[in-house]
């Protein structure tokens, strides 16, 4: 086995896990100034001695379980046992999910007891509201002309695909498991790229169409929509990315690299640059554009926290939102930068029954695997 | 739809049921001339999402300033604002309006809002609505 191909996945994971561990570390800040913790506070509670206390908490437990995830996969590189090496790696990440989530949770116990009843004031702009995807119509076009394109490249070169190719790769380089030349295991990655292009864009439009605005004039109000029109053009970029990479994946069969699949590391590059771009700009914008227009714009001098106008009571472990009595279908998330489905509304139920048809038709689609 | 986007506000918490502070809020803009005739209102799936309240409740109020001349429901084509020439007033809704503005205005003065306020108040808002009525 060669070090490249043990140091390779080892420091991938090590990076994002450094990325999570700075996201987890910087998101009590990035939530609404009267969301804490996804408990409705006033917003100066965040700045006092018990909000700095708590956070100060939260910060050293997060980079402690941060920190011991990074050991952990670093210390796969000296285990010459591909399996173990992904065991642990995994190992690693499934710590640091449960170490943030528990360092998340005690916080949030503390931040409770200083919970502060929100405005009840709701309020709405008298216009229709426009749900136009970036671009409009015709930026979704693109990714699934790439998507045929590729299709037909592959239908034009048929004779070039070997009768039995590798798809799957070990932590080694050597490929562990194969696809014959037939259509789906030629074409399966294409349709499951269309297929998330397909979810992306639905998703973008949903949001637009199915989601409340919080605040709709003055600064914030600004703010907001100028949140929601980078998280919609986001997952329009997303289906852009999704189409390069599988159209990557598509054609790896006309390759005949046997250590590796071909072009990793500049595909491996390119996904990581696109994870962090997202993560800075939604960092910069902060949950609903409230680092856009700071304190002064985010209604902080309201009597009470307008917080994101859902009641507290309705939140199971500040995670989960089901409230019946609410007809928005996305709802902000309280702790996190974006949306979260209303598990109240039969709509969110569709939309999960939607995911749970497109994942299994990905898994009869995707490529049988095949050991010669 | 002349100057800034309008905003309707309604309290969750008021003992004034939704529907109705709904009708209260759209008839005050329409009267502050804040929309034109032909102009849209959102539809009713969409204010009701905004608002986080039931969309009957808001079906029942667009329905309601549809029956006062205010509203235009045609089916499939939203709520449009539509041209209403002033009613000639009733003598009973002219006493009504004797009777609540008497109990506003003897309210506020047992409050100590003085009587120079409530004269300026009131010029404020009959020249705010003959403002929008002459729009």
């Amino acid at each position: 086995m060669t070090t490249q191909w043990v140091l390779g996945p080892s420091l991938v994971m090590a990076f994002v896990i450094g990325l999570y561990l700075v996201m987890s570390y910087l998101m009590p800040r990035l939530t609404r100034p009267d969301v804490y913790f996804a408990v409705t506070v006033q917003p100066e509670f965040r700045d006092s001695a018990e909000g700095c206390s708590i956070l100060k908490r939260y910060r050293v437990e997060v980079t402690i379980f941060g920190v011991l995830a990074f050991l952990i996969v670093l210390a796969g590189i000296r285990i010459p046992e591909p399996n173990y090496l992904t065991a642990l790696t995994l190992a690693g990440l499934f710590l640091q999910v449960v170490g943030v989530f528990l360092a998340y949770y005690r916080a949030r116990g503390r931040v409770l007891p200083h919970a502060a009843a929100p405005a009840t004031v709701r309020e709405a702009a008298l216009v229709p509201r426009e749900a136009h995807l970036p671009g409009g119509w015709l930026l979704q076009f693109p990714p699934f002309a790439l998507l045929a394109g590729t299709a037909i490249w592959l239908r034009l070169h048929w004779g070039r695909i070997p009768e039995i190719f590798p798809i799957h790769w070990g932590v080694n380089g050597q490929p562990n498991n194969w696809a014959t030349r037939s259509f789906s295991g030629v074409y399966g990655p294409l349709l499951i790229a269309a297929g998330l292009c397909a979810l992306m864009g639905f998703l973008a439009y949903a949001l637009l169409v199915w989601s409340r605005p919080i605040q709709v004039g003055g600064a914030a109000g600004a703010g907001e929509r100028r949140f929601r029109l980078v998280v919609v053009s986001i997952l329009v970029a997303t289906e852009y990315f999704l189409a390069l990479v599988f159209m990557w994946v598509g054609l790896t069969p006309l390759s005949h690299k046997q250590a590796g699949p071909p072009g990793l590391i500049p595909v491996l590059v390119f996904t990581l640059a696109f994870a962090v771009a997202i993560v800075v700009i939604m960092m910069r914008l902060g949950q609903g554009g409230t680092r856009l227009v700071g304190a002064a714009g985010s209604g902080s001098k309201a009597v009470a926290p307008v917080g994101d106008r859902t009641p507290d009571k309705y939140w199971k472990l500040g995670l989960f939102y089901i409230n019946r009595n609410d007809p928005a279908l996305f709802v902000e998330k309280r702790f996190g930068i974006g949306f979260t489905l209303n598990f109240g509304h039969p709509g969110a139920w569709v939309f999960l029954a939607v995911l749970v048809a497109v994942f299994t038709a990905i898994v009869l689609i995707a490529p049988r695997y095949h050991h010669p | 739809m002349p100057g800034e986007t309008p905003v309707l506000q309604i309290d969750l918490a008021s003992d004034l049921p939704a529907s109705e502070q709904i009708v209260r809020g759209l008839r005050a803009t329409l009267l502050a001339g804040q929309f034109r005739p032909g102009d849209q209102l959102p539809s009713v799936r969409q204010l009701a999402l905004d608002l986080g309240v039931h969309h009957n409740t808001v079906a029942g109020a667009y329905r309601q300033l549809a029956e006062e001349g205010w509203l235009d429901l045609r089916r499939g084509r939203g709520a449009t604002v539509i041209e209403r020439p002033a009613p000639a007033p009733t003598p009973r809704a002219e006493a009504e309006f004797r009777k609540g503005l008497e109990e506003v205005v003897v309210k506020a003065r047992a409050e100590g809002v003085s009587a120079g306020t409530v004269w300026r108040e009131l010029s404020a808002l009959l020249s705010k609505l003959q403002e929008g009525e002459s729009r």
